[in-house]
């Protein structure tokens, strides 16, 4: 039997990932699986976690987060940082509308805490993703 | 059921990612694979990079299996070796120098000692560039000192740049036949390989090289020669059937030179760095040594390179050490007689009227000497075996042909130290290599003057331009002395024709509305005819009133008449008739008519009936030049052209308004029989010979 395309096929509008700590299942013992909102929310992250030239083949996939966190902190670093985030999410995930980003410093902790409230296309929700940077 | 991906033939990173996602797309499990930042993508990306990484290099390992497409070295020569094909290694730089050694007195006698010799090994240093080099001689060389002055004289001596080298291997494995030359940068022309029974012997058998297995025996004493990793030479015994089989606990004396090839030429000044030897064991202080250079390093030259091995490898395979075609002929015969300069084969077929059955061989030997016939049969019986059957390969001697330029070198004289004579003997030097390097490739070629004075422009930045033309040459050869005979030279160059371009005053031409052509294409050195003497021609003006120019009328000889015998030329009337004449009071007085026929376009020029008593050098050769028509010389089937005696007038424009005309219809005297230095056609002074290459190598 010749495959369906994918325009002939009811596909569920559901979105569907791996989990990216490709952490097996304990009850299925298979790879864990992310979906919806989670994947979104996950992919968000990666994206923004991936420096440039990162992944093969393609160098301007990513975003220079980690060398920023490198710079000293100060106002307009925030606001590059803000700028950086914004870009790389506007440019690779079309999943999502980004609402704001918030870059505050965590000074004892030598961290800086990112938070991230973006609507995903099609729904009113606002979600929210909010992570730690931490210099490696 | 799952479709599988198609796009199985891409080398594009992003293409395979895409025939792995529309394949996902046939797929429910997984959804995100569209969006780059999902962990799908992210695992897309690997698996593609893999496939990506393993199709390039089968991509790269299939491309390296092939001659065409291979691009590392190391496997065009693996694949070349399939074809038996050894590349050429790096060549050394090789110097010709005349070494000589002044002896001191044996004790208190009055003799010298018997012989000196030069040790073998690094020798001589000399820099080029600001580059210091050693120079090396692969044997000792031993030469008989001169008992009356005490000097040992080593003309010529060749020695080759680099170190030389000693490596022993001893056999353990009979079964073992390769051994490695264990350095690169070895020119394997000067490798020297020797077998000895154990450590002690002093017994040494020499090897040489064996390129193809015709005549090779279990006997035969060599060994073959293979290119491996990082250019590293391998030798290769024989197995006992193909070349002798080594025996356990032999030894392997391998003598090379390790070089660095092209870097070193140019290298003019050397200095003695080695110790020269008695045969007393005295050692000869360097200041007894004088070192003269004859010529500077040369034909240094990197090894051969992937294109070069690419082109050779499979041409090389093709002849198959078997003569066929003509080129099969020349590349075999240049490797059974190695002293051939040069060689040029042709098929019987090719002649009027063809032989057939036979392929005919002209060797041109390196010395310029005609082979003898003990020779020729020798290479014969040696093409024989390569040739095919009913084959019959004939050794002949090349046809020489010489030509001779005449360059008007125009120089600007504020701009050279030089003076007339200086840069004239530079031109000549200049000439004089391009006739030894193009000597091995002008058979079957032509000679362009246009060629010719480029080569003349670029030898001296201050020369400015030069006005070239070309004769040509040839001998009328083999005639009896005191016999009438006639003689044909063929030029295959059409020749100019005077009466084309005759002009100027009325004369009494026969031809209607043209004039007598007033010069001369065709010239013949000087000889002596039979019965015309210095008193048959002071009779002729004593009786006839004969003055310059004119015609001898009287045919009748002298009786009994021992006075010397005028010396004589012949040229051509313009019309295509020879005439005979000498010179009365420095002009032309024309002896005879009619002593032989030109024909301007094919080239042919028959001297006779004409009755030679004897010539200037005593042999019977006179000289015949010619005026080609065309630009160009074409050089014939078997023909051997040679540059012979250019002459060179060097014209400072500066302060010289000295003009070369050109053709002018009605003045001839740039280019006339007799007259002013601006002379493009002059008598042969000399018969012609081929010169013999006075170099090294």
């Amino acid at each position: 039997m010749a495959y369906k395309f994918r325009a002939e096929r009811t596909l569920s509008r559901a979105f569907k990932d791996f989990s990216i700590g490709f952490r097996p299942n304990p009850n299925t013992e298979d790879f864990s699986v992310v979906k919806n909102e989670n994947a979104i929310k996950q992919s968000v992250r990666n994206l923004v976690l991936t420096g440039f030239y990162e992944r093969p083949f393609q160098p301007r996939k990513g975003s220079r987060l980690r060398e920023m966190l490198f710079e000293p902190f100060d106002v307009f670093l925030a606001e590059d940082i803000r700028e950086e985030i914004s870009n790389v999410v506007k440019r690779f995930e079309p999943r999502v509308v980004l609402n704001s980003v918030r870059v505050k410093e965590g000074e004892e902790t030598n961290t800086i805490e990112v938070e991230l409230d973006y609507t995903i296309v099609g729904e009113t929700l606002i979600q929210t993703v909010d992570f730690l940077l931490e210099r490696t | 059921m799952a479709a599988i991906p198609s796009n199985l033939t891409s080398l594009d990173f992003t293409e395979i990612k895409e025939s792995i996602r529309s394949y996902l797309r046939t797929r429910e499990e997984f959804t995100d694979y569209d969006f780059d930042g999902s962990a799908a993508s992210y695992l897309l990306d690997v698996l593609s990079y893999n496939t990506y990484y393993a199709s390039f290099n089968a991509n790269m390992a299939m491309n390296e299996a092939f001659l065409e497409s291979a691009t590392i070295r190391d496997n065009v020569v693996k694949i070349a070796k399939q074809l038996n094909y050894t590349p050429r290694s790096i060549k050394a730089s090789k110097a010709c120098l005349n070494f000589s050694v002044q002896t001191s007195l044996v004790g208190s006698s009055n003799a010298y000692p018997a012989t000196v010799t030069l040790p073998q090994g690094d020798v001589f240093v000399s820099s080029v560039d600001g580059q210091s080099f050693l120079f090396t001689l692969p044997v000792a060389i031993t030469t008989a000192v001169d008992q009356q002055t005490g000097i040992a004289s080593f003309p010529k001596t060749v020695a080759y740049q680099g170190n030389l080298l000693n490596y022993t291997y001893t056999v353990q494995d009979v079964k073992k036949r390769g051994y490695e030359i264990p350095v690169d940068n070895v020119d394997t022309d000067l490798l020297y390989v020797s077998i000895s029974p154990n450590a002690q012997s002093e017994e040494i058998d020499t090897y040489n090289r064996i390129n193809d297995i015709v005549g090779v025996d279990g006997t035969t004493r060599g060994y073959f020669l293979e290119e491996t990793d990082d250019l590293r030479y391998k030798i290769i015994f024989g197995d006992g059937i193909i070349g002798r089989e080594l025996i356990a606990g032999e030894i392997i004396r391998l003598k090379y030179v390790r070089t660095d090839g092209p870097l070193a030429n140019g290298c003019k000044k050397f200095t003695f760095i080695g110790r020269a030897i008695d045969n007393l064991n005295r050692v000869i202080p360097s200041s007894q040594i004088t070192i003269a250079t004859v010529d500077a390093s040369q034909d240094g030259e990197e090894g051969e390179d992937i294109v070069s091995i690419k082109f050779n490898a499979p041409r090389a395979f093709s002849a198959q050490n078997r003569a066929v075609t003509e080129t099969d002929y020349e590349y075999i015969t240049k490797y059974v007689y190695p002293q051939a300069r040069s060689v040029t084969a042709y098929g019987g077929e090719r002649l009027s009227p063809p032989i057939y059955g036979k392929v005919f061989i002209a060797v041109k030997t390196k010395s310029g000497s005609a082979l003898n016939e003990t020779t020729k049969k020798r290479i014969k019986a040696d093409l024989l075996k390569y040739s095919m059957a009913a084959i019959e390969p004939v050794i002949i001697d090349p046809v020489s042909m010489y030509i001779r330029p005449k360059s008007y070198v125009f120089f600007d004289g504020r701009s050279t130290n030089l003076s007339n004579n200086e840069l004239a003997s530079k031109v000549l030097g200049a000439i004089d290599q391009y006739n030894t390097q193009g000597s091995a490739n002008r058979f079957n070629g032509r000679i362009d003057t246009s060629a010719f004075m480029t080569m003349v422009d670029s030898s001296d930045n201050a020369i400015v331009g030069n006005q070239t033309s070309m004769t040509l040459g040839l001998n009328i050869e083999g005639f009896p002395f005191g016999s009438t005979f006639t003689q044909c030279v063929d030029f295959d160059n059409e020749i100019v024709n005077p009466g084309d371009i005759s002009g100027g005053t009325t004369g009494s031409g026969e031809g209607a509305g043209t004039c007598d052509p007033k010069f001369s294409s065709v010239k013949s050195g000087t000889f002596y005819s039979t019965g015309y003497t210095e008193n048959l021609l002071d009779l002729a003006v004593q009786s006839q009133q004969l003055t310059a120019n004119s015609v001898l009328s009287t045919s009748t000889f002298i009786d009994g008449d021992t006075s010397a015998l005028l010396p004589v030329n012949v040229r051509d009337d313009g019309r295509g008739e020879l005439i005979m004449v000498t010179k009365l009071d420095e002009k032309e007085v024309i002896l005879k008519k009619g002593v032989g026929t030109v024909n301007y376009k094919s080239g042919e020029v028959c001297l006779g009936p004409v009755n030679v008593a004897s010539t200037p050098d005593g042999t019977s050769r006179i000289p015949i030049t010619v005026l080609v028509a065309s630009g160009a010389v074409t050089i014939g089937t078997g023909v051997d052209p040679v540059i012979f005696n250019p002459q060179v007038i060097t014209i400072d424009y500066t302060i010289d308004g000295t003009v070369v005309p050109n053709f002018d219809p009605f003045d001839f005297t740039p280019i006339n029989f007799d007259g002013t230095s601006i002379n493009i056609i002059d008598y042969p002074t000399t018969v012609f010979e081929f010169p013999e290459f006075d170099a090294c190598f």
